[in-house]
């Protein structure tokens, strides 16, 4: 079993992550970045997939929803998929806009069966459009979904037993829903299905305070260093998940030193080791029993 | 519960500044006049404010970022996208007539 471990690739980043794919096992590039890109950037974008595996994450559709995807938008994530012939491709389950407003960023949609219902219509059409079926991302909130009948884990778990398309299970984004709304990450991984993660996520967020009403959330900025109960959250699902995993480190701005990210994802491959080790030991016991 | 309707008024409460002051000041009065559900209006009078203001100052972040992009795109870019998106809509007009197969 070959775990792998990378980072996204951000331009900031772009030399130091070249000068170490020794140390790097996969990089995830924003595809909607190359949606408009010139033909010598999508060259340079194929040329990295030569280099490295390579996983292409999509940000706007907004599959999440009971409105239907706009298949515009999945025409172009087709025809990059098509040109760049990536490793993966992935989308969050978020929907972005509503009524013809856009949101600017991934928003939480109700957690009911009816956008279960409409996220399992919205990823067979982007099936069908780009050929392949994205592994589709949980994402942080720091506003309880109005109208949801449901907590994160069963709207999750609901939507991959409505679908066929694996999970990228962002655990920092787990770990702030957590915080925010009084959950153990550590039961929500115990409730969702391991062997349908395909990738896992890991980045950093920091408080935020509102100042007209009382309170304060955890933000998932991709600004912070992972905090240690995100790698805890890595070592048990590496404990529990049969199949090889693919860790990916998101880092969005305040670039440290590029050895403290590579230190990051030493850490990681320390706790896959743990969980490992751990999970071999269980099935050792479970054999002799 | 939940329909594009509730998404659509969700998309405007989170994006638009004058809609939330204006729901916040008189939630029944705004959830009222785009007909929404009494189900999804119940959902909607006990939503989390703290939240609320938190993810609209975010997303109002994201959106002055994008149209700062957009303000900055050259004219190479605007062609390119309109050439993208006049081609997408021709493949998915084929697509739906038939003429064309998706991979």
């Amino acid at each position: 079993m070959t775990d792998r471990v990378g980072l996204g690739w951000r331009a900031p980043l772009a030399a130091d992550i070249l000068a170490n794919l020794d140390r790097i096992d996969v990089v995830e590039v924003i595809a909607d970045d190359y949606f408009d890109a010139t033909v010598r950037d999508r060259r340079g974008l194929c040329l990295l997939g030569r280099q490295v595996s390579l996983v292409l994450h999509g940000v706007s559709l907004g599959l999440a929803s009971t409105a239907p995807a706009d298949v515009i938008r999945l025409d172009h994530m087709a025809r990059l998929v098509g040109d760049v012939e990536p490793w993966l491709w992935s989308e969050h389950l978020a929907f972005v806009r509503g009524g013809g407003v856009e949101i600017g960023h991934l928003a939480a949609p109700p957690r009911t069966e009816a956008t279960i219902e409409g996220t399992a219509r919205n990823l067979a059409t982007a099936r069908a459009i780009v050929g392949s079926a994205p592994l589709v991302e949980n994402i942080a909130t720091i506003i309880e979904p109005p109208g949801s009948r449901m907590d994160e884990a069963a709207w999750l778990h609901g939507v991959l037993a409505a679908t066929e398309n694996n999970l990228l299970l962002d655990l920092h984004n787990l770990y702030a829903n957590g915080c925010n709304f009084d959950f153990d990450p550590r039961e929500a991984i115990a409730a969702l299905p391991m062997e349908r993660v395909g990738c896992l996520h890991l980045a950093g967020g920091t408080w935020v305070q509102a100042t007209r009403f009382p309170g304060r959330r955890l933000l998932d900025d991709h600004r912070h260093a992972t905090p240690p109960p995100v790698f805890d959250l890595l070592e048990e699902v590496a404990r529990r998940a049969p199949q090889p995993l693919v860790v990916l480190l998101e880092r969005d701005g305040d670039y440290p030193p590029f050895d403290e990210l590579l230190a990051e994802l030493d850490a990681a491959r320390a706790a896959l080791a743990r969980g490992r080790a751990a999970r071999l030991v269980e099935t050792d016991v479970v054999a002799s029993a | 519960m939940s329909s594009p309707r509730l998404e659509a008024f969700l998309a405007r409460l989170y994006a638009d500044e004058e809609f939330r002051e204006r729901f916040l000041a008189a939630p029944e009065a705004a959830t009222e006049m785009l007909g929404l559900t009494p189900e999804e209006r119940a959902a909607l009078a006990t939503i989390d404010l703290t939240g609320l203001e938190l993810a609209a100052r975010v997303f109002a972040r994201k959106l002055n970022y994008k149209a700062e992009q957009r303000r900055r795109q050259d004219w190479r870019t605007r062609w390119r996208r309109w050439r993208r998106d006049w081609l997408a809509r021709l493949r998915r007009a084929r697509v739906a007539s038939g003429d064309f197969a998706d991979p």
